[in-house]
Order: structure tokens, then sequence, then C-alpha cells
């Protein structure tokens, strides 16, 4: 149930009265109840029984009148005759009345057999009063003894019969009084108790909710506290942060102050940068100039370059035509050499007529051997000449090569100083501007420093602030702790 | 920087010197002075009007020398009847491996032998082997090869050493002897009467050597 404390406390107090009320409804009730009981007992029972007592009351008087009458010495007859007849009268009226009311069968029984004897009496009554009237007293006693006596006795029987009817009557009204109230007193016991056993539930309910709710509140205390100090921390560190703050803003004014004097500074140096791009434009010019007439004479020393590999390869071919002539010389020094041998093979043949034809052989044959060595050396020395002239040729293509790279870097840095120019051109107009936003960089950093200012005073506020706030806060803690405290009590 | 233009001017300088001396050096050479021109022929003269070999003691023999696997080698005169250049050859087919095949001198067939093959040489390094020495005893011709035909000698039959310990392969029964310069004199005869060199139409493992 979603039912606030307050609600449910309200609604339980609410419960307990209407209990409450209840019973004393209902105890009220039962007490008009009995009230009522008591009337009608009064009224049925009491009245009647009063009246009947009063009677009996009257009759012994009447008795007592009837004796004095009897023993009366004559003076005041009618007086007491008078008194008689009166009470007499009074006594049956009374039993005459009671016939009137309610009775049960038997108390009318005995009411009337009581009124009868008493109609009896008054006509011995009456008898006896003429006999006292003669004086006649002796007759009068034992009238008295003989007929009045027994009437009487048999009337008080009557009467008290009836009494006793009407006394167990009353008795029996007052029992069913007596046992209304009983059962009114049980039926307020049972609700007494029922009320009770709904306050005792009631009271459980309330307590755990109460004891949940103070749990919570405790819960809340510690928590209340945890966060007062973690603000307490904070606000601690909000005040030394104003106050970094503050020196920091201080640091920034003089920074602003130093950005001032460098913004100055650089006006002058934008503008000293801007007349030196002028001049260095200039000497882009003649740069580019120069890297032209380079360019210029490369492809001239291009072009003699072809002309000496052209040369180179005049030469090889040249020497090639050298090497196949020593070739020849050669294999015509080799075909002297065999004819020299086969010259001396045949001198030997012819014996000692060869003899002289042999040392010619001999002689042709060191000829041969002599052309042949010279051929080798001619041949080595050629061999270096192709090794020389292969070398020419691989420097002069390198150093083609070369050139062509030599050419394409030239215009590479032709571009470049023409990019250079541009550029410099560029930084040039940049620097004007640079000049001109300078200037109002100075401005924006007079703004800048009444900022700084604001800033500084804002801090300083902030640092009081934050002081105010620290006390405040450790008020919030203290009465965390209270409350801790009295929740823990509770 | 010019120091160093220097340097290239010297270079030149000397590149010009030389090539002025080179064509001098040609220029002169071509045509020789008449004392140069006497001298030389003098000399040649001299070298005609020498006498013959002088003729040592014992009995000598007249050799042609050759070159064969960097080895001298040598073969009487009278089994040598000419020395060829050998242009080309054909190869035969079904013969021993020393037969490389014939070739053509003056208009004969001349079968053409490789020694080294002979004689069983282990084949080492690059050899020319294109001088034919075609050797002749009676009928019997054939031609066999060598890097180089050296020439003619003389040598003393008393200088030959006959026995020959460092020769014990194949060789040893062709070596007549070895000079003092390791000059290995072949036997003529032996060689060119070998029946190995005679071939058969049988193949060459059933011949009986």
């Amino acid at each position: 149930m979603k039912t606030s404390l307050r609600t449910r406390l309200v609604g339980s107090f609410f419960m307990v009265i209407a209990g409450l009320m209840v019973i004393s409804a209902v105890a009220i009730f039962t007490i008009r109840k009995i009230n009522n009981t008591l009337e009608e007992v009064h009224q049925t029972d009491f009245q009647p029984y009063k009246s009947i007592a009063s009677a009996n009351n009257s009759f012994y008087q009447w008795l007592r009148l009837l004796e004095d009458f009897l023993a009366d010495d004559g003076d005041n007859l009618d007086q007491d005759e008078q008194q008689l007849l009166t009470h007499w009268n009074r006594i049956l009226a009374q039993l005459e009345t009671q016939l009137e009311g309610p009775l049960t069968t038997a108390g009318r029984q005995s009411l009337t057999s009581a009124i009868s004897q008493l109609q009896g009496i008054n006509i011995t009554q009456e008898r006896l009063v003429t006999l006292v009237r003669e004086n006649r007293m002796e007759e009068a006693q034992r009238l008295r003894f003989r007929e009045i006596g027994p009437a009487i006795n048999s009337v008080e029987e009557d009467i008290d019969a009836y009494l006793k009817l009407q006394e167990r009557q009353f008795e029996e009204s007052l029992m069913g009084a007596d046992t209304i109230a009983q059962r009114a007193v049980a039926q307020i016991a049972v609700l007494a108790l029922l009320v009770l056993l709904i306050t005792i539930t009631i009271t459980i309910l309330v307590y755990r909710a109460v004891t949940g709710a103070l749990r919570n509140i405790q819960g809340a205390a510690q928590e209340l506290s945890a966060s007062t100090s973690e603000i307490v921390a904070t606000t601690s560190e909000l005040t030394s942060n104003s106050v970094e703050t503050g020196t920091a803003v201080n640091q920034a004014t003089s920074t602003v102050e130093e950005t001032r004097q460098t913004a100055r500074v650089s006006s002058e140096k934008a503008r000293s940068v801007s007349e030196d791009a002028q001049r260095v434009s200039q000497t882009a010019g003649k740069g580019k100039k120069t890297v032209e007439e380079t360019i210029e004479s490369m492809r001239g020393i291009q072009h003699e370059m072809n002309s000496v590999a052209q040369s180179i390869m005049r030469l090889s071919e040249q020497s090639q035509a050298v090497g196949q002539i020593i070739s020849s010389v050669n294999d015509l020094a080799e075909q002297t050499n065999i004819l020299s041998v086969n010259a001396s093979i045949e001198a030997a043949r012819a014996g000692e007529h060869g003899k002289g034809f042999s040392v010619v052989a001999q002689e042709i044959r060191s000829l041969a051997e002599r052309s042949k060595e010279a051929t080798g050396r001619v041949r080595e020395i050629l061999t270096d000449i192709q090794k020389a002239t292969s070398a020419a040729v691989m420097t002069t293509e390198q150093a083609s090569k070369k050139v062509d790279t030599g050419m394409q870097h030239s215009s590479r840095a032709n571009e470049s100083i023409e990019v250079l120019a541009t550029s410099i051109s560029d930084a040039a107009r940049a620097s004007i501007q640079i000049a001109a936003s300078n200037s109002q960089q100075l401005a924006g950093m007079d703004q800048m420093n009444e900022a700084m200012s604001n800033i500084n005073q804002a801090s300083q506020q902030n640092v009081e602030s934050a002081k105010q706030l620290e006390s405040a806060v450790r008020n919030l803690d203290k009465l965390g702790a209270k409350l801790k405290s009295v929740v823990e009590v509770l | 920087m010019s120091k160093s233009a220097e340097h290239r001017e010297q270079i030149w300088e000397q590149a010009r010197k030389t090539i002025a001396q080179a064509e001098r050096s040609l220029a002169s050479s071509r045509d020789l002075t008449p004392e140069q021109e006497q001298a030389e022929l003098r000399r040649r003269a001299k070298n005609l009007a020498r006498k013959p070999h002088e003729t040592r003691s014992g009995e000598q023999i007249e050799v042609v020398t050759f070159l064969l696997a960097r080895e001298h080698y040598a073969i009487e005169s009278h089994y040598v009847r000419e020395v060829h250049i050998m242009r080309r050859f054909t190869p035969l087919p079904y013969t021993p491996t020393f037969v490389l095949g014939v070739t053509s001198i003056h208009g004969r067939i001349v079968s053409v032998l490789d020694l080294r093959e002979f004689f069983g040489l282990p084949r080492q390094g690059m050899t020319e082997l294109n001088k034919l020495l075609v050797l002749q005893a009676g009928q019997m011709s054939f031609g066999v090869l060598a890097d180089d035909v050296t020439g003619s000698r003389h040598p003393a039959l008393a200088d030959l050493q006959e026995s020959v310990h460092t020769i014990t392969d194949a060789r040893e029964s062709y070596v007549r002897g070895i000079t003092s310069d390791r000059l290995i004199v072949l036997d003529g005869q032996r060689l060119i009467t070998d029946r190995r060199i005679v071939v058969s139409d049988k193949p060459y493992s059933e011949q009986e050597i």
C-alpha cells in the first residue's frame, strides 16, 4: 500500500475512535433498554405492590382503629366510626384499583377473595357498630373474635398470598432486567475485546511503519551526514579553486600585458617583413634568369656529349678493325712457323745438303715467332684501348644522364623559384594583413584586460560566497548529526 | 673552384701532349729511316751467316718438338712427313675415342688421333689443339694433334734418360727417353706401328691389344 504514514496513523486513530464509539452506542442503547425495562417493572409490578402494601398498611390501621373503637369509652364514637369507615373504604378502593391492573389468575383469585372477605367484614362491622352504639360491649367483643377475627385472618392470608405473588413477579421482572443487563455487559465486553484486538493490531502495524520510517530517516540522516562532509570538502576545494582562479587571473592579466607588447613588436616586424619580401621577390627574378641560362648551357653540354659519344664509337670501331688486322697477321705468322718446321723436316730429309736450308728455316721460324710476340703485345694494347673506350663510353653516358638530371633539377629549381616568388608576395600581403590584425588585437587586448579585472572581482565574490556556503554546510552537518542522534534515541 | 679548374686544365694539357706524341711516333714508324733499315738488314745477314749447329760429342738425333697438354714432346724428324694447321676434320663413328676423325691434306685422307686420349692423360685446361703432325713410317701414315709445334732440336742420345720414373702411365711404353729439360722424346717406330692404331671393323673392346 502506497499510503503515507500520516494517512495510516490518522486512519488507525479514526478506526480506534470508531470502535470506541460503537461500544459507547451499544452501551447507551443497552442502558436505555435497561432503564425502560426498570420503568416498566416499576409501572407494572412495583406500583401495584406499593399500593397493596399501603392497602395492607391501611388494613392494619383499620384493625387498630377497630380495636380502639372496641375499647372506646364512647366518647368520640361518631368520629371513630367515621374513621373506621373511611379506612375500610380506602382499603376496598385500593384493592379494587388493584384489580384494574394486569394480574395473574392466582393474584386475581386472591384479590377477589380478599375483596369478598372485606365486603363480608363490612356487614359484620355495621353490626358491631350498632352493638357498640347500644353499648353492648360484650356482644361486640364476641362478634369481634368470633366473626371478624377469622375474616381478618383470611383477608390477611389472601393479601399475603397476593403480596407474595406480586413480589415474585417483581423479582422475575427484575431478573429479566438483570439478564438484559448481563447480556449487554457481555456484548460490551466482546466489543471491547474486539476493539482492543483491532487497537493492538493497528498499534503493531503503526509501530512497524513508524520503525521502518525511522530506520529510513536514520539512513537518510547518515547519508545526509556523509553528503554534507563531501559538500564541505567540495566547498573547501571551491574556495581554494576560487583563490587559484584569482591568482590565475592576475597572471593572465600580466600575460595579456605581455601579449600586448608582443603584438606591438610583431606589428613592426610584419612591416619589415613586407619590405624584405619585396627585395626577395626581386632576387627571385634574378635567380630565375640565372637558372634559365644554366638550362641553356646544359643543353649545349648535352649536344657536345653526344658528339663525344659518336667519336668514341668511331674509335671503338677502328680499334676493332685493327684487331682483325692483327689476327690475320698472327695467322700469317703461325703459318710461316709451320712452314719453317716443314722446311726443317724437308732439310733433314735432304741430309747433309739440307743443312744450310735448315738454318734458313730456323731463321724464318724465329721471325715468325717475333712477329707473333709483337702481335701479342699489340693485342694487349688493343685490349687496353678497348677497355678505356668502353670506360669512356660509360662515363660519357653517365655524364649525359647527369646532365639530364641537372637539367631536370634546374627546371625544378626554376619552378621552385617561381613558387617561392609567389609565396613571398603572398607572405608580403599576409604580413600587411598581420599588421592590420595586430592593431585590432591591441584593441582586443585592452578589452581583455578589463574583462580580466571583472573576472577577478567575480572570483573574489566567489571566495566570499564559498565561505558562506561552507559555514552553511557546516550547520547542515551539525543538523544532520542532531537528527541522527534523535533518530537513534527513537 | 679555381683550383679544380686549374687541375682540369692540366689534365687536358697532358692529354693533348700525349696525342701529339702518339701522332709523331706513328708517322715515324711508317717509314724507317735509311740508317735503321740498314741496321736491321745487317742484323739479319749476321744471323744467316751463323754457323750451323755445333756437333757435339756422341750421336745426335733430329727431332720435331711440340706442345701437348702443357708438356713438351718430341719425335724424330724422319717419322714426321709434314706439319699442318688443321682447320676442320670429319668425325668418324664407331672408332676408339682417341680417333677424332679424318681430314684432308693435299687431297689425301689422313686419320686424326688425339694423343692425350691415346695416352690416357687427364683433360685439363684449355688447349688450342689445331696443329697436325703427319707421321709416316713405311705404308702407315696418320696425323696426331698438338697444341703447338715449337720447332726442331738436336738432342744427343746420351742425354736421354731411358729409365723414366716420373712417367708411369700408359705413355711409358711409347717413351724413348727424357732430356734434362723435361722434353719427352717419343719412340716414333713403336707409336706408328702400334696395333691399337690400326682400326679394324671389330668393336674396339674385342680387339687384341
